[in-house]
């Protein structure tokens, strides 16, 4: 297939309803690759604790988390009621009509905005100098910050910083260097002023991270809620004893019809 | 060519100024007054709604609505943006220009103070202003996110702390980390002298309709089905649902028991069950919970079977881990498979885009707003989560806003009572004209000076 790159042009073109986003099919978790010899073993080594190992399983999860973001279960069109109130027809501009118009769902704003930063990067990349990194997509680390040496700075302790106790009932041993307890010194007026006009991130690099210790996640009967410690042979699926494993294989097995 | 901007000093306002919080399940509206309280404020339904028999309603004609069985939303607002003009141009002509509106005003004669949630893309935040300015022609008009509204309210009487000296001018609070939990989403934004600090705002993507979603899906599975009855089951999630301070210690609590000794009720087990009976639309009668009682039941059941079905007989429906199971989902996302930390872990992610120098104050100045709030339990686990995870040289802090659903309008009609300080933030029309909306997005996103 020949190869296709769209180039950036300093023209901007109003193209409607175009966006060209790096293909993920949407929602969808792309394994890489190789992944065909690692599964079983990582699954028996792991043993409950493993949590979804094949695409198939996170692509599950990921739509029944879709599913559970919608705002009504069927998909249901009410059309907005025409006003026949009978007040006076005002001139609408051209922009206000197009916005009123436009069908576009949040989910097409947000793949529009990630195009414009993809595209913004490739832009910035190509040219031979990078100025100024681009904020946007990753989130700007402190760590110049905390570089500046700040022991000439004031020491402008905020007004509300609650819990210092007044001098009269401070402990001789507060001073003690071990005892200490060192607050760290409140950043200077550059750095506020340079953290506070910093721009905004994009929806997507605002979004918190999965939690740092990895514990593994916790599994639930389907049935009735409790602990989930029994599988599914055939399909997978979490109970938590006998009882609900004869519901779940009378009725709600995937795998019912072998 | 550089054009010379209006300076604050020159602007001309009207006298009446419109507080709008747009957020995804109810907008808050209303004018703003010289010492503002919540009896100003008007919480109106953000949505069009169609019944059982067919009928729309729009905004806050849902209040005359008496029959919710099956009625359907639609939201212009998705995931806490304003997407869908359309209707929402609908919901405020019904609310602002109608004839016999509840806020009936003359936009060009009014001040307008929008808010936005955050990290909102710059198309749709473009979208708002132009439909401000040129299909309602607003006098003068001001966006802000909806968090840093809060800093305009009285914090420190919220943590008991009663002002050493009352010359000081309190607003806006000097640090403040908000924890806004809503319908659509929950975010963390710290805030410094009322503005926010961008790099360090996180949003955690569970909300209100993501648990009561959730709860639909659950009930459907065990008792009825009621995947199409959102309104029914958001009113059983706010009245039953509670935050646990111990999961596992309820989780057992809750266990029925294997099969052979399934009689035999737990101990502590009486705490948590619960009857719903679901309401009668019919016989107008309302939905209501009471403790478990199996007998009752029973009882009613036979009644039902002996007299047909003309007398009305009670449904209802036992819950029992589903009571806390669901605000949960905020604690642990993890638990269905979202690859997000909770609420806690979210605030420390936060704190850990701002230079170290902040956390101590950040961390004693947190206010919590928004609907999920007010879940039973909550403030206590989160306040127990945080202090767990932040480090142990820094006091925490935190309380939920006296009135967690309007505190942002509140703090909104505090700043605008102040008619010089409003000067200086407000966008003419004129200068909209004059500029573009392209300035007028670099100006509310604090590029460019106002």
């Amino acid at each position: 297939m020949p190869h296709v790159e769209v180039l950036p042009n300093s023209t901007s073109v109003r193209a409607p309803g175009y966006a060209f986003v790096p293909d993920a099919g949407s929602g969808t978790f792309q394994a890489p690759a190789q992944q065909t010899s690692g599964k079983k073993r990582a699954a028996r080594s792991l043993g409950l604790a493993g949590g979804d190992t094949t695409v198939r399983q996170q692509n599950a999860v990921l739509k029944h988390l879709a599913e559970l973001d919608k705002d009504s279960h069927r998909d249901v069109q009410i059309p907005v009621p025409k006003d026949n109130a009978g007040r006076a027809s005002k001139k609408t501009t051209l922009n206000v009509r197009r916005i009123l118009m436009s069908q576009k769902t949040f989910a097409n704003h947000l793949a529009d905005e990630e195009a414009a930063i993809a595209q913004q990067h490739t832009g910035t990349s190509t040219a031979t100098s990078r100025t100024k990194p681009i904020p946007n997509l990753k989130r700007a680390s402190t760590s110049e910050l905390q570089a500046i040496p700040d022991c000439g700075a004031l020491q402008n302790a905020p007004r509300s910083v609650g819990g210092l106790p007044p001098p009269a009932t401070r402990d001789p041993l507060d001073d003690d260097p071990l005892l200490k307890s060192y607050v760290p010194v409140a950043p200077s007026e550059e750095i506020m002023e340079a953290l506070l006009s910093a721009p905004p991130l994009s929806y997507n690099a605002a979004r918190s991270g999965p939690p740092p210790t990895g514990k593994p996640q916790r599994q639930f009967c389907e049935i009735c809620g409790y602990w989930g410690t029994i599988k599914c042979m055939k399909c997978g699926a979490r109970v938590c004893g006998l009882e609900c494993k004869g519901v779940h294989d009378d009725g709600r097995c995937l795998k019912f019809y072998a | 060519m550089p054009r010379a901007a209006m300076s604050a000093a020159e602007r001309v306002l009207p006298d009446q100024t419109l507080i709008i919080d747009n957020g995804a399940y109810t907008m808050k509206a209303g004018f703003a007054v010289p010492s503002p309280s919540s009896e100003d404020c008007h919480t109106i339904p953000n949505c069009i709604a169609r019944d059982r028999g067919r009928r729309v309603w729009i905004g806050a004609q849902l209040e005359k609505c008496n029959d919710f069985g099956e009625i359907t939303f639609r939201r212009p607002v998705e995931k806490g943006f304003l997407v869908n003009w359309e209707v929402e141009k609908a919901i405020w002509d019904n609310t602002f220009i109608d004839n016999g509106a509840k806020l009936a005003c003359d936009p060009q004669a009014t001040n307008l103070l929008l808010t936005e949630a955050p990290n909102t893309p710059a198309a749709l935040q473009r979208n708002c202003d132009e439909i401000v300015f040129e299909e309602y022609e607003f006098a003068s008009y001001s966006r802000f996110l909806s968090p840093s509204l809060n800093a305009y309210n009285d914090i420190q009487s919220l943590y008991g702390v009663t002002h050493r000296d009352p010359s000081i001018h309190a607003l806006p609070a000097e640090c403040l980390l908000v924890i806004d939990s809503g319908f659509s989403h929950s975010t963390v934004t710290p805030l410094f002298n009322g503005r926010p600090i961008h790099q360090a705002i996180r949003r955690l993507d569970i909300g209100g309709k993501f648990l009561t979603n959730y709860l639909k899906e659950l009930v459907s599975i065990r008792h009825y089905n009621m995947l199409d009855e959102t309104y029914l089951i958001n009113e059983v999630k706010e009245s039953i649902c509670y935050v646990s301070e111990d999961f596992k210690r309820d989780l057992e609590r809750t266990w029925k028991g294997t099969s052979a000794n399934r009689k035999k009720s737990r101990d502590g087990e009486r705490d948590i069950v619960v009857d719903y009976v679901l309401p009668d639309y019919n016989a107008h009668k309302q939905g209501f919970m009471r403790p478990h009682d199996p007998s009752l039941i029973a009882k009613m059941r036979k009644m039902g079977s002996l007299s047909g079905s003309g007398d009305a007989v009670e449904d209802c429906m036992t819950l029992a881990n589903e009571r806390f199971t669901v605000p949960e989902l905020l604690f642990s996302p993890g638990d269905l498979g979202m690859k997000q930390d909770g609420l806690p872990g979210t605030v420390l992610q936060s704190l850990s885009g701002l230079p170290p120098g902040l956390w101590p104050s950040m961390l004693a100045n947190i206010l919590v707003v928004g609907g999920n709030s007010k879940i039973e339990g909550f403030m206590t686990r989160l306040e127990t989560e945080i202090r767990q995870l932040a480090p142990a040289e820094c006091v925490v802090r935190i309380a939920r806003a006296s009135d967690p659903i309007k505190s942002p309008w509140l703090g909104g009609a505090h700043l605008a009572a102040d008619h010089t300080a409003l000067k200086a933030i407000q966008i003419t029309r004129q200068e909209y004209q004059e500029h573009g909306s392209g300035w007028l997005g670099k100006v509310f996103s604090g590029s460019v000076p106002r």
